[in-house]
Order: C-alpha cells, then structure tokens, then sequence
C-alpha cells in the first residue's frame, strides 16, 4: 500500500510539471482582437527604422493584418500609416494573424512573409525565424512579433551584403533603470535536467530513508 | 501500517539500498552531463566560438565565429533561453539574468561580445531600450495577447 502511495505521489508530481511546463493549464479566452501600437510605441518603432532607413537607403515597414486582411497597424521608416513602397528600395514585413473564438473549430493561425523591392534578396521564413519571428511568437505576441522582426531586417539584409550594417550606440548617460534580474538561467534553459535529476534524486532520497527505517527496525526486532 | 504481505527483496533494508544507489548514479550522470556543458552562458559562448582577445573593450570580452550573427544567436539562443533579445541594423542583443551577449556582423561572419548585463545595460541602453527587449520576451512597450493567449 505504502508503495502504491510513493507511486501515485511521484506520477501525480511528474504530471503537475509536464503540464505547467508545457501550458496545459493556461487561460484560454473568447478576445479574437489584434492589438495594435500605442502612439509612443509607433513614434519609437519609427524613429528607430529611420535610423537604419538614413543609413542603408532602404524603406523599412511593417504591416500586422487580420483574417479578412484588413491592416491593424501598418507603417514604415517614413511614419506610422505611410507605406514603405513609396520608396525605391523598401523590405515590409507583413504578418496575418486569425484569432478565432474558443466555440470556434478552426484553430488559430498566422503567416508571416517580407516584400522587398527589386535588386534587394528575398528574406525567407528561415531567415525570420532566427530572429524569433514564427508561428508561435506571432500567435501569442502579434503586433510585438511584428515590430521586432521589422527591426531586424537591416541587419537580415547586411547579412546578405546587400548593406552594411551600423554600428551601436553607446550610452553616454546613466540609464534611467538599473536592469533586473529576474531569474535563473540555468532554470530557463535546462528545465527536463532540472525535473529529471529532481525525480531521480528524490527517489533515491526516499529509497536511502525506506532502508534506514526497514534497517533500523529490523535491528529493533534481532 | 498495510496488512498486505510485502515480497521479501521490498523488505529487505539492502534492496532500498542498492535501488537509492542507482537511481543515484542515475542522478549524479545526469548532473555531470549537465555542468560539464557550462553552468552559465558565458561557459557556452567559450567552449563553442573561438577567443579574440584584441577585440576586447574593456571588461568585454569577444569571440568570433564564420558564421552569420543571426545564426550565431539562433544557436545562442538554443541551448541558452534568454530573458529577452532584440535585433536591430547593429546586432542581436541577447539579456541573460547575469550577461549579455551582443553578436554583431563582421564581414561575413560574427563578433560575439559577452559581458556582465548591469554593465552592458549602461553601454548599450541607447540601442536597447528602457522598456524594449528588456522586461519581457520582446520587451513590454508593445502589448500583445500575452503567451498563452491563443488557442
């Protein structure tokens, strides 16, 4: 019986990590919205494609559009709303995103492509992905997605030489935050280690106390 | 205390014995597999690019690799789960709880800069952000649905 209750213990442990770690008991909710940028946020998003704009002479935008293809929030180097197709050179980030209502069947969806004029590479999912743009960043942060993976097609084409790219900035003042540090990366980056060494070391702390107890015991009754 | 007749090897103090040992060793394989791969992402960027002392600055120190940085921080990114990045003309910014490391384009290939986050976070503030890529996955000046949030 005592062994039955070990067990049941250990699988119901297991089975509480597996799904916290793998969201099984995330919220769930019926908002279809696509967010969109606040006025600060575009003004930033803008002002920093500028800066690459000014340098590299190409037009960097970014489209976020929902099922229908209705844009939610577009924009460019040029300014919040303005197209970076006027430009000669120009590279768009264009993301879809369908949320759709939990009584819904189909499951949500998006895709992700870049336009860019002639005489500038394509820029392939692959190439997107590895500045976190796919799938699963766009379905759960689309707008964010969106606008950091605009941000990074100066350096995707420097990448490809058809740019240099800049170099940083440095701070000459004091940042007005000192940073955070929020957690653990050995944590972060090694949770399966983490839970397996758990279970094989807590298992073999109960085995080590089971036998003291059945040694000490034994002892008592010799 | 059960009624039901345990099996003889159960009983016996050696049995738990020999199995807490094993699943001991289990345990301590799993341990060494793991911190003999660097227990920091510092340990990753040293064992797996190659040094470049003169490109150091400072308390930065560099690496190089042939490969492109978007690669490289893919890699990066791979074994070593950031609080958050950023990606800009200049590079990929990667914020770990105790480093950053800045991989930046150099002909074609990459310079990996690692350095402590607090002191890096004075340098580079400018390019980063107060809020972008620094608070969340991808910063918190835009508002998404939040992880989880879809179906």
């Amino acid at each position: 019986m005592k062994k039955a209750i070990v067990w049941v213990t250990v699988i119901a442990v297991v089975f509480v990590m597996v799904s916290v770690e793998s969201g099984w008991w995330s919220p769930s909710d019926n908002d279809t919205t696509i967010p969109t940028l606040s006025e600060a946020d575009g003004k930033d998003l803008v002002s920093r494609l500028a800066k690459a704009e000014a340098a590299q002479g190409v037009c960097y935008g970014w489209v976020v559009s929902d099922g229908s293809g209705d844009p939610v929030t577009s924009g460019s180097s040029r300014g919040v709303g303005v197209s970076a197709d006027k430009c000669g050179r120009y590279a768009i980030l264009a993301s879809t995103i369908t949320y759709t209502s939990e009584s819904s069947e189909s499951e949500d969806s998006a895709s992700v492509t870049v336009r860019t004029s002639s005489g500038l590479p394509d820029l392939t999912l692959s190439d997107l992905s590895r500045v976190g743009v796919d799938t699963a960043a766009l379905l759960a942060e689309p707008t964010t997605t969106t606008a950091y993976g605009a941000l990074a097609l100066p350096l995707l084409l420097a990448e490809k030489g058809d740019v240099a790219p800049l170099e940083p900035v440095v701070a000459t003042a004091q940042a007005a935050t000192p940073i955070g540090r929020p957690g653990s990366d050995f944590a972060a980056s090694h949770p399966g280690a983490i839970i397996a060494l758990s279970i094989f070391g807590g298992a073999a702390l109960i085995g080590l106390v089971v036998g003291f107890i059945l040694r000490r015991k034994r002892g008592q009754e010799g | 205390m059960s009624d039901e007749p345990l099996t003889p090897a159960v009983k016996k103090p050696r049995f738990w014995f020999w199995t807490a040992g094993i699943l001991g060793v289990v345990a301590g394989v799993i341990a060494i597999a793991v911190l003999a791969r660097g227990t920091t992402v510092r340990d990753h960027v040293d064992s797996t690019y190659s040094r470049a002392a003169h490109l150091d600055r400072g308390e930065e120190i560099a690496f190089t690799s042939p490969r492109a940085p978007s690669l490289v921080a893919a890699d990066i990114v791979g074994r070593w789960k950031p609080v958050s990045q950023y990606a800009d003309a200049s590079g990929v910014y990667l914020r770990y709880n105790d480093d950053m490391v800045l991989v930046r384009p150099q002909g074609t290939g990459s310079v990996i800069r690692v350095d402590d986050v607090d002191r890096a976070y004075r340098t580079y503030h400018s390019s980063v952000g107060g809020n972008w890529g620094w608070t969340s996955g991808h910063g918190e000046s835009f508002r998404g649905r939040g992880p989880g949030a879809g179906k």
